[in-house]
């Protein structure tokens, strides 16, 4: 058998295509990840760890709440430990204007039915966090949700990949996905060809070039996420912490780090090798420490050691795309989380491999598919990236 | 946002560095007309080498002979074209083929910090030596140090590591002419030093024998120095032990005894300060920050960043002067800084200069005998399996093992593996030795390994000093 052929090609080895390849090995599919660079280089490593089903838009409300019982579950499904802790998470209003858009959250997704989001006043937010400031005037809260280490859900991912014999390719960007028709999909990297009838578009932030290049054109926005991290300080808050209004995640490690994130960018560095890179930047980390010292104005004196950015694709609705190519048969794209997949990733896998195994599943996933920007699919067939990696040939 | 009222003009050049290659890059750029600002973290200009000069120099003790120099260097300051930010710490770096923008924190006179972005249009990186770091068990205890903080604490304090009557003393081990010189600088000023363990291999002086006579015909000067260092060392009597393995410090919090096997027996002293030193290389934090290509350096087992003629990195603005470009010393790193501060002048202002001083790109003729005599040490020489390779995160050599052994091919995988360089150092003491047992354990060339990200801030920063200086306002207490 040619040792190049595989039932699925995953393209990308984040922990979106780690979650796939996964779930798909457990089906007992023969599976081989394509990665460009090194497994989780970008986004992945780039994640605040939040596992949050709290303020998701509607849509993504059911795949939020899905995910959190394979939270529980993941250090045991994977055989490794993936830091998740469960622990609420909290969006606090700093005014009153911030306070009735919370107010309006909760009646909209109310009425929708759903019952896990919880709104507080000032003084049960200052019982459940002592150290808030004094301005803040209330919370919505969930309960279930909780945090988890990104790091290590990349190594519990990728040695479980390993366990299941899934082989792992890095240093392989995707060159082109042509399909042969009878035969399959093949897919071309710099270092060889791989053939499989199945085909999952993982790639993350390139995850649009691709699509494109098969005419699947998708408005998407690449960012560099960046994240801070503070030294040790004596223990002050249990939840993660967001504000309405402003950008700000913020959790507290068990060794009493403060993990300050939201969504601010750094700068996308483009580099001639194809391995881009996100940099923090001085602005942004001047503007992500403010809104955490607002709520918690002792973090002034806390000592900020470390930033990091990683490569993010955002699409323009702001939800991923989830569901299979109208393109190429055997192709499912999963890409574009829009910086909220690490809380998605322990669901995606299976939703995934249910779809490329035909299997019906109970989570609907209209509104992330592929066409939505392009319902008419009126896009001509051949789309190109502007790296070699996004350039993409339809057979 | 960043402070906008900021009184620092933009500069022309950035000088990052005050050491002996930071102040000549000054020196000639600000001769030839550009305006210059120099960031430096020390109190005072002159860097490690020429730490704290003007006491020194007054003091005129043993340590003032190795000032020599410094006073004209330092003199270099003295032109308005130069603005020179003593106690500056530079926390981020960026270079475009336009230019370059440096993120630093001011030093206040009030003692306060600020924060400041500056844009010049040349950047010169002139942030010198590291002491290379030495694994052993044990290296993590109180009162265990580099031979650079006891010439720190000599230099900047005057205090010469003493024990008090009847305590237990003062032992350095190691290898290299900065370990001689701080022996007999410790002498001079009075102090006792119980014990030297001399952790060079075996053979070493044989094999650098060969390299001996290119050595003193290519730079008399500095082996007639080296020659009056070991006469000097010898000639104290102090009790040394040779060919020394299995270095080791004991002790619960503090290092209470050293022990270690030489010529075959095994001994142990008691020691309240051990000072160890394996060499320096160049501290590359900036330049990995500013995302520079670097090249292993095979004798030196170091990297350094990769540079043209006259310092300069190849399609940018940036210059690499001194100790940082490459180990050879405080007399190169005047000359190498010198040839940078003018070439970058001549790029910015566009007009033609004087000549270059003709230092060799090799840098010096004694390189292969000094490097070859003092050959660094093997990375896991000393180390056990417990032995902490990052003291920041507390990973041992075993981990970092388990780490590469699980696909940690590479120094930012092991990192994200184990949290080995997670910490505020920022892999700046473990970043070496984790891309040299990477390399030993994959078979891989270091260049292959490749070494740890740098992410600002280089250094650990106070939230506050960070924050916006005009931030939205915060809402009245809700009452």
């Amino acid at each position: 058998m040619n040792p190049n052929r595989f039932d699925l090609i995953v393209i990308g080895g984040g922990l979106i295509g780690l979650s796939v390849a996964t779930a798909a090995a457990e089906c007992g599919m023969r599976v081989c990840i394509l990665e460009a660079e090194t497994c989780g280089r970008h986004a992945s490593s780039a994640s605040a760890g939040g596992v949050r089903s709290l303020n998701r838009h509607p849509a993504e409300i059911p795949l939020a709440r899905a995910a959190l019982p394979l939270w529980r579950d993941l250090a045991d499904t994977l055989g490794a430990e993936c830091g998740f802790k469960a622990s609420a998470q909290v969006r606090v209003a700093e005014d009153a204007e911030a306070m009735e858009a919370l107010e309006r959250r909760a009646k909209t997704t109310s009425a929708m039915g759903y019952d896990h989001e919880r709104l507080i006043g000032p003084d049960a937010l200052r019982d459940r966090i002592p150290t808030i400031a004094d301005h803040c005037r209330g919370a919505m809260v969930v309960e279930d949700d909780g945090f988890a280490d990104p790091l290590a859900c990349l190594r519990a991912y990728r040695r479980r990949a390993a366990a299941l014999g899934v082989k792992v390719y890095e240093g392989a960007p995707v060159q082109s996905i042509v399909s042969t028709g009878s035969n399959g999909l093949v897919v071309e990297t710099d270092s060889g060809r791989h053939f499989a009838s199945l085909c999952v578009n993982a790639a993350g932030a390139w995850g649009a070039g691709l699509s494109a290049a098969i005419g699947e054109p998708v408005p998407l926005d690449r960012v560099a996420l960046q994240m801070i991290v503070t030294a040790p300080v004596a223990p002050f808050v249990a939840p993660v912490v967001g504000t309405e209004g402003r950008k700000l995640s913020l959790k507290q490690t068990a060794a009493g780090a403060v993990v300050i994130g939201g969504g601010f960018r750094g700068t996308v560095i483009s580099r001639a090798d194809g391995r881009d890179r996100g940099r923090p930047g001085a602005r942004t980390i001047a503007e992500n420490l403010a809104n955490a010292v607002r709520l918690f104005p002792h973090l002034a004196e806390a000592r900020l050691v470390r930033s990091w950015a990683g490569i993010e694709g955002i699409v323009a609705d702001g939800l991923p795309v989830i569901g299979p190519s109208n393109r190429l048969p055997g192709l499912v794209h999963a890409f574009g989380f829009s910086a909220h997949g690490f809380a998605l990733s322990p669901l995606i896998g299976p939703l995934v491999a249910d779809l490329l195994e035909g299997r019906p599943g109970n989570l609907s996933l209209s509104a992330f598919a592929v066409d939505r920007f392009d319902p008419l699919g009126n896009t001509p067939a051949c789309g190109h990236g502007k790296n070699s990696r996004e350039t993409i040939r339809h057979a | 946002m960043i402070d906008r009222r900021s009184e620092t003009k933009n500069a022309e050049i950035v000088v990052i560095g005050a050491g002996p290659a930071g102040l000549a890059a000054a020196r000639t750029a600000g001769e030839a007309g550009r305006t210059v600002l120099v960031l430096d973290e020390q109190p005072a200009a002159g860097g490690q080498v020429w730490r704290n000069a003007a006491e020194v120099m007054r003091r005129s003790d043993a340590l003032a002979r190795s000032y020599h120099g410094a006073e004209a260097a330092l003199a270099g300051l003295d032109n308005d074209r130069i603005d020179h930010r003593p106690g500056a710490v530079v926390i981020d770096a960026r270079a475009e083929p336009a230019g370059a923008t440096v993120t630093w924190l001011t030093r206040e006179p009030d003692g306060t910090r600020r924060i400041e972005e500056t844009e010049a249009a040349a950047l010169i990186v002139a942030t010198g030596a590291q002491e290379r770091a030495l694994a052993f068990p044990g290296a993590e205890l109180a009162g265990v140090m580099g031979i650079g903080g006891v010439q720190t604490a000599m230099k900047q304090g005057g205090l010469v590591p003493k024990t008090p009557d009847g305590a237990p003393g003062l032992v350095l081990a190691g290898q290299g002419p900065l370990l001689l010189l701080t022996l007999i600088q410790i002498r001079a000023l009075g102090g006792r030093v119980d014990a030297v363990l001399d952790l060079s291999e075996p053979g070493a002086i044989r094999r650098a024998l060969p390299h001996l006579p290119s050595a003193i015909a290519g730079d008399p000067g500095l082996m007639a120095d080296g020659a009056r260092l070991l006469a000097g060392a010898i000639r104290g009597g102090t009790r040394r032990y040779r060919h020394v393995t299995h270095l080791r410090a004991d002790g619960d919090d503090r290092v209470e005894q050293v022990r270690f096997r030489s010529a075959g027996r095994e001994e142990s002293l008691p020691c309240s300060i051990l000072a160890v030193h394996d060499g320096v290389i160049p501290n590359t934090q900036v330049t990995r920050l500013l995302d520079l290509p670097h090249e292993w350096d095979e004798p030196q087992q170091a990297f350094r960043p990769r540079v043209l003629q006259d310092g300069r990195v190849d399609g940018l603005p940036v210059w690499i002067a001194g100790d940082g470009a490459g180990i050879a010393g405080a007399g190169m790193a005047g000359r190498r800084g010198a040839d940078a501060g003018r070439d970058a002048a001549q790029t910015v202002g566009g007009q033609s200069v004087s000549a270059r001083s003709g230092a060799s790109p090799d840098g010096l003729a004694a390189r292969r005998f000094i490097d070859t005599l003092y050959a660094p040490l093997p990375v896991t020489a000393h180390a056990d399996n417990e032995t902490l390779i990052c003291r920041c995160e507390a990973v041992t050599l075993t981990s970092v093992r388990k780490a590469i052994a699980d696909g940690g091919t590479g120094p930012n995988r092991v990192k994200t593996f184990t949290r080995c360089g997670m910490g505020p150092c920022q892999g700046r003491m473990c970043g070496n030795l984790l891309t040299r047992i990477i390399a030993e354990e994959t078979g891989e060339a270091p260049d292959t390994v490749g070494a740890l990200r740098i992410r600002p801030p280089l250094k650990p920063v106070l939230v506050a000093d960070y924050l916006a200086s005009d931030p939205a306002p915060v809402p009245e207490a809700v009452s």
